[in-house]
């Protein structure tokens, strides 16, 4: 969870990842945006995130990202 | 059940309350005069509110081709005549109705001619829905004039002073030559009516017959907007309603539009020239149906002297020609008849 | 007997909700018949509701919407028997081979699917520009003095097609990827495209979204009625009053480039945003609320997009439902191809975390914002558009670290109210420029009216012959004015996540009908319509 958010404020700073609920929908993080996490995230956790995950309610929270990865390691 | 019907009447008293909302507040809307500041729109049409009552004999509805081939004082000065151009630009027939009603207020004309360009021309129901209310909520139409809102107006009754010097005529100069090919070329096809214009047609025939006046549709020459299709169609209605049709477009009325002067938009509209020929025809058809008198030496019509006067200055200083009278126009035109035979 | 009027359509003027015809002829005659009807009838009724609404409005064009449906609905069960084939096919086998045959389904979906965006792709590039394309080819082979010129066709085309189009695509691609079930039920299809609202100016809906509750549509509630009908009242405020009045100014300054100087372009571009945004979203309440009395909820399509702070954050807030399309049916699938991702990661170790993702995704980007700026129309001046927001959006990821830096250095609080309104402001002024291009009758007449903010900026034109010249007059632009500063109290307080029809219907009811009366009033007096004004289309319709 640390590394996750290492890597969040990374990409994108000042936004409270600990507690933010709304990441996409209260537009903290932009498409582009999504895009470095993707990448990143494949790469630290070899996993592959197909298109179909990208939606609001796997990325509106530190947390809800967290538990995707895990998900698409098990698959 | 029972709240459905508590909420259908709240609803019901909801639209009665804004119903009578907006009746009140149009009290502030109407205008109170009929001054082109006033009115602002076709306020030259409105000009007969301020005209004597019962005095004009005569009400010609239309669109814009009336205002611009049919001038009243011309035929004031022939034959003493009196009568009105109620026409507006792009005028349709809902408007038209609305006209007829208003100038029957105060005039009893007992004639009503009415010009066909509008008859055939489409309006769509969005138009209806808008403003047929209007004549009950006159808000709906004068609403933009909160520009003006002064607050001493709110307590004064309307008062019409504003005469039209030309009766609703509208003086045109400007010449731009026409072209005339395919100008009713003979056809048997018929030009599409739709159901709504023909029930606003039986609504002005059987106003003008309740009061009494003798309708009369008149086509009047324009090469844009008539053509053989919507002569067919115009013969065929005058038939079945059994009222006169005058056609100015077809030869046998010899109003002689020369299409290279007589027109000041390419043929769409008749300039003062082409206006002339056009009110001395309908003006002689007028007098022949003895029907109409002549005012020209009675009391209270003095004021129409005063619109000749001007007419015939206006014709001096835009046209820097003198104004000749349609008795002068025939003398001449049957002295050059032996000459050129 | 005539019969050409069921060919044509006899209702072409209620493409605007706020036409007399709809408001006050065609949706009360239908909440009577939808009220009346048993509560199993009432989706069809609906379903019958909306097509006679896309008949009256397109006439014959109806066809293209029923052929649509059809082919998504027999697409969709294709792909849902191909999962099942598949699922069953990979069942018993061990985990080496399962991949293989799972590649070998997914190819022959991949195939379906691709049929379906070549049935509607397809239909639009023919419909909808074809008379663009052969024009331009027209326009290059003249400049090399070819003789050869092609045939430019013109076609009619349906309402609305730009909208459902987008709604059929997306519901094919959700069933490929498994995030909705193919639907049996034609019915509940073919209402999912047309429910009449929002067929002609979107929201864009998913089949997730609306389909089912649009089927399970019940009885109209009296909170629902009032609240819609509220709605309904506040867009049309929006458009009759601010849209429709600027209208003549706006037509005036684009249709005579040459003619103003700067001053007037700035006015004149400044106040065409305004009226976009008043159109659009008034037309938007318009639609929602007239969803919502049928207990529909609809996506949002506005969320007060000028409190942005940033372009990329502006298409986020403003036509949201088409930005989300663009975004999850062109910019995710296109960088999450096995290319692009191979793309970015060797891009990373060369450029770096920030800079690396930034080339598939400005290729991504570049994909949605020429799609985005074609889908508004077939014109170069679309495609400038497009192109325009293209670069600022990348651009700004681009600098991001850089401005990050400056504003370190300068002791600037980047979440401040000033830097926020600096911010807000920037965007607007960008927002603004781009809708120039947007309107203008050409590219070359945008970079007339451009150029000239700069080359000839002045306001010697602003004196008493202005306002006559651009029609209108000083009280027009004061009651806009007035009327912006309601709808921007209005915006504060929603921003803020107070409902305003909720904190209405918690009042006395004398409150809450005075406050109506006045909404109503002044639409009635200050509205631009009737005498001296002509109906304005809405303007999201023609796309």
């Amino acid at each position: 969870m640390e590394r996750l958010i290492e890597i969040l404020e990374d990409i994108q700073p000042d936004v409270d990842y600990e507690n933010c609920t709304d990441l996409i929908d209260g537009h903290y993080l932009s498409s582009l945006d999504i895009i470095s996490l993707i990448a990143e995230l494949e790469d630290e956790y070899d996993i592959t995130v197909p298109a179909v995950e990208i939606v609001p309610d796997n990325f509106n929270s530190a947390e809800k990202i967290m538990r995707m990865i895990e998900r698409l390691q098990e698959d | 059940m029972k709240e459905t019907i508590k909420n259908t009447f709240k609803g019901i008293l909801f639209t009665l309350i804004l119903l009578a909302l907006l009746w009140s507040v149009s009290w502030i809307f109407i205008p109170r005069n009929n001054t082109q500041d006033d009115w602002k729109y076709d306020y030259t049409a409105n000009g007969f509110l301020a005209e004597p009552d019962n005095s004009l004999d005569v009400l010609f509805l239309g669109d814009s081709e009336v205002f611009s081939s049919i001038n009243p004082v011309r035929i004031w000065d022939s034959y003493g005549i009196t009568s009105y151009c109620c026409s507006t630009g792009k005028q349709r027939l809902w408007y038209t109705l609305e006209y007829l009603y208003d100038f029957y207020k105060n005039q009893s004309p007992r004639v009503v001619v009415l010009e066909t360009d509008l008859i055939l021309k489409y309006f769509s129901i969005d138009d209806l829905i808008l403003h047929a209310p209007e004549h009950y909520l006159p808000v709906l139409r004068y609403h933009d004039r909160w520009k003006k809102f002064s607050f001493d107006e709110v307590f004064r009754t309307p008062q019409y002073t504003y005469i039209d010097d030309y009766k609703g005529y509208h003086f045109y100069s400007d010449i731009d030559a026409a072209d005339e090919e395919g100008y009713m070329e003979k056809t048997d096809e018929r030009a599409y009516i739709s159901k709504m214009n023909r029930l606003y047609l039986n609504a002005i025939l059987s106003c003008c017959n309740r009061n009494g006046s003798k309708l009369i549709l008149l086509s009047t020459p324009s090469t844009k907007n008539w053509n053989m299709k919507k002569h067919n169609r115009t013969q065929q209605l005058s038939e079945e309603l059994g009222i006169d049709y005058i056609d100015m477009n077809m030869p046998e009325y010899s109003v002689d539009i020369d299409w290279s002067k007589d027109t000041k938009d390419k043929g769409d509209h008749l300039n003062y020239y082409g206006a002339v020929k056009v009110t001395d025809a309908i003006g002689e058809y007028l007098n022949s149906l003895g029907i109409l008198s002549d005012h020209r030496n009675e009391k209270g019509y003095a004021h129409w002297k005063d619109s000749l006067d001007k007419l015939k200055s206006d014709v001096k200083n835009k046209l820097k020609t003198e104004y000749v009278s349609a008795e002068t126009k025939k003398n001449q035109k049957d002295k050059e008849v032996p000459e050129n035979g | 007997m005539d019969l050409s009027f069921l060919l044509a359509g006899a209702g072409k003027t209620m493409t605007s909700f706020f036409s007399m015809t709809y408001l006050f002829v065609f949706l009360p005659v239908c909440l009577i018949v939808y009220a009346i009807t048993p509560k199993k009838a009432k989706k069809y009724v609906l379903l019958a509701e909306s097509l006679l609404f896309f008949w009256l409005v397109s006439g014959v064009l109806v066809a293209y919407l029923l052929l649509s449906a059809v082919s998504i609905m027999c697409l969709g069960l294709l792909i849902g028997k191909l999962q099942e084939k598949q699922r069953a096919a990979v069942k018993e086998l061990p985990k080496e081979e399962k991949k293989a045959v799972k590649q070998e389904f997914i190819k022959k979906q991949r195939a379906v699917v691709f049929l379906g965006v070549l049935i509607h792709i397809g239909l639009l590039l023919v419909l909808k520009y074809s008379g663009f394309f052969l024009g331009n080819i027209n326009t290059l082979l003249a400049a090399f003095n070819c003789p050869v010129e092609m045939y430019v066709p013109s076609f009619a085309m349906p309402i609305g097609i730009s909208f459902f189009s987008l709604q059929a695509l997306s519901y094919i691609v959700d069933v490929y990827h498994g995030l909705v079930k193919p639907d049996k039920n034609f019915a509940r299809l073919l209402l999912f495209l047309s429910f009449f609202p929002q067929i002609v100016e979107g929201p864009i809906c998913r089949y997730g979204q609306t389909a089912s509750q649009l089927w399970e549509v019940g009885s109209i509630k009296y909170r629902n009625l009032t609240f819609g009908l509220q709605r309904i009242l506040y867009g049309m405020m929006k458009k009759l009053v601010i849209a429709d009045r600027l209208d003549p100014l706006v037509k005036k300054v684009f249709d005579e480039p040459n003619s103003f100087d700067g001053g007037v372009i700035i006015l004149a571009a400044v106040c065409y945003t305004v009226q976009l945004y008043m159109d659009f979203s008034g037309s938007m309440d318009a639609v929602l609320g007239t969803a919502e009395i049928f207990g529909i909820r609809l996506p949002e399509n506005f969320e007060r997009p000028f409190f942005s702070r940033s372009v990329s954050e502006f298409w986020k807030r403003w036509h949201i439902t088409l930005g989300a399309w663009f975004k999850d049916y062109i910019f995710f699938p296109v960088t999450s191809a096995k290319r692009m991702k191979n793309l970015t990661s060797s891009a990373r170790k060369k450029l770096g975390n920030h800079f690396g993702p930034l080339v598939a995704g400005g290729i991504a980007l570049f994909c949605v914002w020429i799609c985005n700026g074609l889908w508004h129309g077939a014109g170069w001046n679309f495609i400038f558009f497009g192109m325009y927001h293209f670069v600022l959006i990348l651009s700004g990821n681009i600098i991001t670290p850089a401005s990050k830096k400056v504003l370190q250095k300068l002791h600037i609080n980047a979440s401040g109210l000033g830097y926020r309104v600096f911010q807000i402001i920037r965007t607007t002024i960008l927002v603004i420029i781009g809708e120039l291009f947007f309107r203008a009758n050409g590219v070359g007449s945008g970079m007339e009216l451009f150029g000239r903010i700069f080359t000839d900026l002045s306001f010697r034109s602003f004196d008493e012959f202005l306002l006559p010249r651009l029609g209108v007059d000083i009280f027009d632009l004061s009651i806009c004015g007035v009327t912006l500063l309601i709808v921007f109290a209005v915006s504060i307080i929603n921003e803020k996540g107070v409902c305003i029809r909720e904190t209405l219907a918690k009042r006395n009811i004398v409150f809450r009908w005075c406050v109506l009366y006045m909404l109503i009033l002044f639409i009635v007096v200050f509205g631009a319509y009737s005498f001296g004004y002509i109906p304005v289309d809405p303007m999201y319709a023609q796309f």
